[in-house]
């Protein structure tokens, strides 16, 4: 494990190398790739045994998929239909104490499920938190992101389809309504973390995807005045650092990913004008088109995808929305609880109070019982 | 290319790679291969507090445990392991099987693991009782080789051959080519499966390329019958001769005298200096040995006893555990060496060894032949040393045209021995006769190996009782020169294209069996010659009991056969 961090390491600083004189650096890659496949060989070959572990675990998801899908297509068919049978049903599971309740199962399946999300987005948290230049693998993490909001929005569905099972379904008692609200309330709060987590998520790849681009475009310049000469190159400086600021000063939301592809497109006139104020070496400047020409195709990839994490976030909002109007709900059984206690202390006030003037009128009535003795032994005297 | 190293290293990971307190659960397979390479107490020290076999189904539950299983897989093995994965005793499950499994198998536990208890499922290779670093046996029983002819194995003991085989080829880490006896049929099959299983599991044989391939030789027993039939001389050959080492431990219950603890002692090179230094030196060098041993002792014991000031107290304090440790190998080792020589005093070995010696190394029929009637009809020899000197005498005149088993067999019955006794005679030669071997194992069918053991005569021996070196020399001599002829020795696979240089890490596998003098000559071999590794291994390890205990299970079960076909 050392071993293999410390190759990681050593790939981080052999990219980092490379990132300094870009003109080489798609040379290099394939290079990379090579040391690294020889590492893994070697890491290997350090031990002769064989991990079937993985292969362990696989047979165990399978089989418990093998054994689950039955449950799970009653579970949808409880869902969608609460006939009257699953009252009976759930009376009956009622009596014998170790058969779950439908509820249970159905809760659990969502939790499990949940649980599935979360582990895809750690996934997609660990892809999206590299920072290399050139192994960032866009197409996965777009199709977990897609995955992942699927996900989301199928869950909010079927915890909304439970709830509603519960208000159809008659509880016997009202301590099982409580319990299964509660249950209920639960799994959103959890849904609700997890998109939470989500939406962090999406938001450290925006932000790596800003910098990343703000590397690349200073290569761009620095390639472009290394390809000048320095005389034209001096003259041109001011120009281009004032570009440059502007482009660094430029702020960079997720929205504008539009805005950057426009930045983009203007920049490279720009470079071409540079280019044309008198350079002789026509080879240099075709190099310097077909490497546009690839940071095109790049850029337009960057922003496809800048631009289906903008409308996962947006469609995270609308996630957000529901959410907050089920939090809405939750907020008037609270508010009605915060009533109740003011009538309590209200009622007790009044009750303190009568009693206090209950024992007023016995104080003053032990008067009149003290009157009555003396007055009924008065006859006795006279 | 040491064994034992291997083992343990496998033992150590399943040991390290589990945190917190544990348990060690083992099968009938695994528990000598675990006992070989490590201690009870250097498992204690790494929390592994509870050592146990899977098929003692009283165990008590401990949900606090870790439970580490190192098994064969084996079908009755993997029932226990269900039985026991239905009932979990302990928190957490870490299986390590010793040798491939399969994925239906994988698929079982998997099923049955409704309490999900099982962490880790591994294939550590440690398939193999690793003896010496450069010896390792599969352990299996020699009465269960042969399948429908003598030609042919039996199918367990076969597919846990190959199985062996394959842990040893992967635990080395080695990808060999493979090179086997042309004559053996067993060999063949042998070789041609261990290739079969290698091409199969390519990615498990990946290993980075050495400069020259390794070389898997398979051999035959039945091309050296000589060898396990002589006495042996040197220490650990000569325990397992006469009193019998089995797992690395030798049973000293029979011996007489012998102290409690000393009913049964661990002979392992791995755990004892004395002995990994003494254990190729023969009974009188080993004498010498011992003396020197008994007097590092005896100064010890005396600076011991001088204690007079505060700082003797502490040094004596501190030394103790050390010194207890050498007194009671001392006590081992005195005991088991009175052992021997009293064994050899009173069966007259020398001179019985003297003899057979003779009869392995030197062609001289006429006094050979005086001197074996003559000892037949000594009472005070032991009955079986006289069957294994006709045995030899066989082996060795089998070819001439006047000799004089048949005479020597009929003495044997005079001389009260029985019948069943003297029926090893023509067992062996049926087994291991002169149309059962490949190689000239006498050096007495060609005028040149005549000469050339003619001049091996002249130049005298060192040592009488040690002269005889095992056929296994030869073939490894040609082996190291690269001069080992293909014909006798093909390879399995085709590709003839870098087979022509000197190889470097050489294993051996000797079907049918394998012995301690060739153990020895091959460490020899290690240590004399550099740049070469050579790894030696075996069915199981002979003695002269063992094998010929094979001997006339052979005679019992295809002489009948062969006699009724031939009806």
């Amino acid at each position: 494990m050392i071993g293999s961090a410390a190759s990681f390491g050593f790939f981080m600083g052999s990219v980092v190398r490379s990132e300094n004189r870009l003109p080489a650096s798609n040379l290099n890659l394939p290079i990379i790739i090579n040391q690294r496949r020889i590492l893994d060989n070697k890491i290997k070959m350090a031990t002769s045994f064989k991990d079937r572990t993985n292969e362990f675990h696989s047979m165990c998801e399978r089989i418990h998929t093998r054994t689950h899908t039955p449950t799970s297509i009653l579970e949808r068919r409880a869902l969608l239909s609460p006939e009257p049978s699953n009252a009976s049903k759930a009376k009956n599971s009622k009596k014998a104490p170790h058969a779950r309740s439908e509820f249970s199962v159905m809760a659990a399946e969502i939790s499990r499920q949940i649980t599935n999300t979360a582990g895809k987005l750690e996934k997609l948290t660990r892809l999206a938190k590299r920072k290399t230049l050139f192994d960032d693998k866009p197409i996965e993490i777009s199709e977990l992101t897609f995955i992942i909001k699927q996900d989301i929005a199928k869950l909010n569905k079927q915890i909304a389809m439970l709830q509603d099972y519960t208000k159809h379904q008659k509880q016997v008692s009202k301590q099982a309504t409580e319990h299964t609200s509660n249950v209920v309330v639960a799994l959103q709060s959890k849904l609700a973390d997890t998109s939470m987590t989500f939406k962090d998520v999406l938001e450290i790849r925006t932000e790596n995807m800003k910098m990343s681009k703000d590397k690349r475009d200073q290569f761009l310049f620095s390639a472009a005045e290394q390809g000048t000469d320095p005389a034209l190159g001096e003259s041109n400086s001011p120009l281009m650092k004032s570009r440059r600021r502007g482009l660094e000063t430029t702020p960079m939301s997720p929205q504008s990913a539009n805005n950057v592809a426009v930045l983009e497109e203007t920049q490279d006139p720009e470079q071409e004008s540079t280019l044309s104020l008198g350079i002789p070496m026509i080879t240099q400047q075709q190099q310097q088109e077909m490497m546009v020409m690839e940071q095109d195709r790049y850029i337009d990839h960057r922003s496809s995808a800048i631009e289906s994490i903008e409308s996962t976030i947006a469609e995270l909002g609308g996630i957000f929305q529901q959410l907050a109007t089920m939090v809405a709900e939750q907020r008037e059984t609270v508010q009605r609880i915060d009533q109740n206690t003011n009538d309590i202390e209200m009622n007790v006030m009044g009750a303190q109070r009568e009693l206090l003037k209950y024992y007023t009128s016995i104080s003053s009535n032990r008067w009149l019982i003290i009157k009555i003795f003396l007055s009924q032994r008065s006859p006795w005297n006279y | 290319m040491d064994v034992i190293k291997a083992v343990q290293h496998y033992a150590e990971k399943m040991i390290n790679d589990v945190p917190g307190m544990k348990a060690l659960l083992l099968d009938t397979e695994t528990t000598p291969i675990i006992s070989l390479v490590t201690t009870q107490s250097t498992l204690l020290t790494k929390e592994c507090y509870l050592i146990d076999r899977i098929d003692n189904r009283n165990r008590d539950k401990m949900k606090h445990l870790k439970c580490i299983c190192f098994l064969r897989p084996t079908r009755e093995t993997l029932q226990y392991l269900v039985a026991e994965l239905r009932e979990p005793s302990y928190g957490d499950y870490y299986l390590y099987f010793s040798n491939t499994i399969r994925k239906s198998d994988i698929e079982q536990l998997a099923e049955v693991d409704e309490h999900e208890v099982i962490r880790e499922v591994q294939e550590y290779y440690g398939d193999y009782l690793a003896i010496n670093p450069d010896l390792f046996s599969l352990g299996q029983d020699p009465h269960h080789y042969f399948g429908n002819s003598i030609n042919s194995w039996e199918a367990d003991t076969f597919e846990q051959s190959v199985k062996g085989l394959c842990a040893v080829l992967l635990s080395l880490k080695k990808k060999p080519i493979i090179r086997y006896e042309r004559k053996s049929a067993m060999a063949k099959r042998l070789a041609t499966e261990v290739q079969h299983t290698i091409t199969s599991e390519g990615q498990l044989f990946d290993f980075r390329r050495p400069d020259t391939p390794p070389i898997l030789l398979v051999l035959d027993r039945r091309n050296d019958p000589v060898t396990p039939l002589l006495m042996q001389w040197t220490y650990q050959a000569m325990v397992h001769e006469l009193i019998g080492i089995h797992h690395g431990r030798v049973d000293m219950t029979n011996v007489p005298e012998v102290k409690n603890e000393l009913k049964e002692i661990v002979l392992s090179p791995d755990q004892d200096p004395f002995f990994k230094k003494s254990m190729y030196l023969n009974l009188g060098d080993l004498g010498a040995t011992i003396k020197q041993y008994v007097d590092e002792y005896q100064s010890k014991t005396k600076s011991n006893m001088n204690i007079e000031s505060i700082a003797d107290m502490k040094r004596f304090v501190e030394e103790y555990p050390e010194f207890r440790k050498l007194s009671g190998n001392v006590s081992k080792h005195v005991a088991l060496v009175s052992e021997l020589s009293r064994r050899v005093a009173q069966d007259h070995l020398l001179e019985i060894s003297e003899l057979e010696q003779g009869l392995a190394c030197n062609e001289n029929h006429s006094s050979d032949l005086k001197n074996i009637q003559r000892l037949i009809e000594s009472p005070q020899i032991d009955q079986d040393s006289k069957v294994r000197l006709v045995l030899l005498y066989a082996l060795r005149y089998e070819r001439m045209a006047n000799n004089s088993v048949k005479a020597l067999v009929d003495l044997l019955d005079r001389a009260g021995i029985s019948e069943k006794k003297s029926a090893l005679v023509p067992s062996l030669l049926f087994y291991a006769g002169y149309q059962q071997r490949q190689d000239d194992l006498f050096s007495n069918q060609s005028f040149l190996s005549r000469g050339k053991s003619a001049l091996k005569g002249l130049k005298g021996v060192e040592n009488v009782y040690t002269q005889h070196t095992p056929h296994l020399s030869e073939t490894l001599d040609l082996l190291i020169k690269a001069r080992l002829k293909d014909t006798d020795y093909p390879y399995i696979s085709n590709d003839n294209s870098m087979l022509r240089e000197r190889p470097q890490d050489i294993i051996v596998f000797i079907c049918g069996g394998t012995t301690f003098e060739e153990a020895r000559y091959i460490a020899q071999l290690n240590a004399t010659t550099p740049g070469v590794r050579i790894v030696l291994g075996g069915n199981n390890v002979h003695n002269s009991k063992s094998f010929l205990s094979q001997i006339s299970k052979v005679g019992e079960d295809y002489m009948n056969l062969l006699a009724s076909s031939s009806r």
